[in-house]
């Protein structure tokens, strides 16, 4: 395997890990913030 | 200041990749495998910067009991569960080409895979416990055990490796030059402002979901 | 009720359960005692084997032991009837503590004979493993009984309770290995001493801090 290939393995490693958590904080914060909202509006 | 928090983090993180995938030449006993190092050492540095907000944010809630140390708290152990576990895959991937082992029983190794199982421990005690509130007791309990638990966890490895068999292969052999450091430094800078921002975030969002 | 008596009374009804029941030392001796068989198995069974073997079966064991503590405040609360007493909550834990620390001692000497026989290991040094023992009993002890405490209330609590209690007593094998180690080759104990005394104070002083927060209601 070229060395490039376990250095992307790296990059790619952490991009997942990191990607991952803050997508999931994205997805709940959206979450919280809508049923907020729709409190407001009922 | 949160989106110029967040802009400037950005910002360094992409100057730290620029730096460790173009600028920072290869290393004349690793080659090209001294850029995975760039994010191993940050990602070290932030899990063990994680876990001892973890623990202090932990013992301030159990002091206090303000809500708010327990969502610190809570954001660290879930990011020091996260940057060590980077720091473990990253470790391997650097380990398999340098060394021609995925794992080696180095002592800051199963250190950091003994701070990743309590923390995870720690997060799963909060999960699974019958009540809300007794789980941010016994997870700030169990934080604050791991964080005083990992020093002589680390001394014990390292006295078990080196006085039984000659030294392990490790890190220290290698020095690194100025050109290497410059992008280490950058990438650890980085690793903390990242640590920090996703910290307050997570904090956060604790505070909204008990809100609602 | 002074603090010593109360300690030795808490101390008495665990250990009284105990001798009723025998429902945490013959489950613990027995995994341990199979834990010994199979290392000792795949390991050739050479006397070298014998410390690693002797120190993985006692902790594994210790983990059925607290882990069996933690069942019994779940099912019959017990726990929760004696936090109703007066008196200082870190004298409960160190009333559990004692307990611990006797059962803990019971099951090492069982597994170190079980472990001389099977290993033809050598008996020397009994001086420094009495010590070892003692003093790595109080630092599993106190992690025990904190831990099992700690995992009354969590579902899955057993199930955790490995997962907590190998890598934060991760110290005390290696210090056990190599002390046990040293006693049969008589060579310099190194650091270890140190290495348990610090464990052992690090745990007697937060383990009841942290027991008193764990119980509370």
């Amino acid at each position: 395997m070229s060395p490039w290939a376990w250095v992307l393995a790296a990059y790619g490693c952490a991009a997942l890990l990191v990607g991952g958590y803050v997508w999931r904080l994205w997805c709940r914060y959206r979450h919280v913030s809508r049923v907020r909202l729709g409190e407001a509006d009922g | 200041m949160r989106p110029f928090a967040v802009g400037a983090t950005a910002a360094l993180l992409s100057v730290g990749l620029f730096l460790a995938l173009w600028v920072s030449p290869p290393d004349s006993y690793q080659g090209e495998y001294v850029r995975i190092l760039y994010v191993h050492v940050p990602a070290a540095l932030a899990a063990y910067g994680a876990a001892a907000v973890a623990c202090g944010a932990s013992a301030l809630y159990l002091w206090r009991r303000d809500l708010r140390w327990d969502f610190v708290g809570r954001a660290g152990a879930e990011l020091a569960a996260l940057f060590s576990g980077l720091t473990l895959l990253t470790g391997m991937l650097w380990g398999k080409p340098v060394w021609g082992v995925w794992w080696a029983w180095d002592a800051r190794l199963v250190t950091t895979a003994v701070l990743f199982l309590l923390y995870v421990g720690c997060l799963l005690v909060r999960d699974l416990a019958d009540d809300p509130e007794r789980g941010r007791r016994l997870s700030a309990a169990v934080a604050v055990l791991a964080f005083l638990d990992v020093p002589v966890v680390h001394y014990s490895v390292v006295w078990f490796r080196t006085l039984h068999q000659g030294p392990s292969i490790s890190l220290q052999g290698v020095k690194l030059a100025p050109e290497f450091l410059l992008p280490l430094a950058v990438n650890t800078l980085a690793y903390l402002a990242l640590l920090g921002v996703l910290l307050a975030e997570r904090a956060r969002l604790a505070s909204l979901e008990v809100e609602r | 009720m002074r603090a010593w008596r109360r300690v030795v009374a808490v101390a008495r009804k665990d250990l009284l359960l105990e001798w009723r029941g025998r429902d945490a030392l013959i489950p613990a001796g027995s995994f341990g005692l199979a834990v010994l068989l199979v290392l000792g198995l795949v390991s050739g069974g050479g006397w070298e084997a014998a410390p690693p073997a002797l120190w993985v079966s006692l902790l594994l064991a210790a983990v059925v032991a607290a882990g069996r503590g933690a069942d019994r405040e779940g099912e019959e609360g017990t726990l929760e009837a004696l936090l109703l007493y007066p008196g200082s909550r870190e004298d409960l834990f160190w009333g559990r503590w004692l307990a611990v620390c006797v059962l803990l001692l019971l099951l090492g000497a069982g597994l170190w004979g079980v472990q001389v026989l099977l290993f033809n290991a050598p008996t020397r040094g009994v001086g420094v493993l009495v010590l070892a023992g003692l003093l790595s009993a109080f630092g599993l002890a106190a992690v025990g009984t904190l831990l099992a405490a700690l995992l009354t209330h969590v579902r899955a609590g057993p199930l955790l309770m490995p997962l907590l209690f190998l890598p934060a007593t991760v110290p005390v094998l290696l210090a056990g290995v190599r002390l046990s180690e040293a006693a049969a080759s008589g060579a310099p104990a190194g650091p270890w001493w140190g290495v348990l005394a610090v464990f052992d104070l690090l745990f007697l002083l937060v383990g009841p801090a942290l027991f008193e927060v764990v119980v509370e209601a």
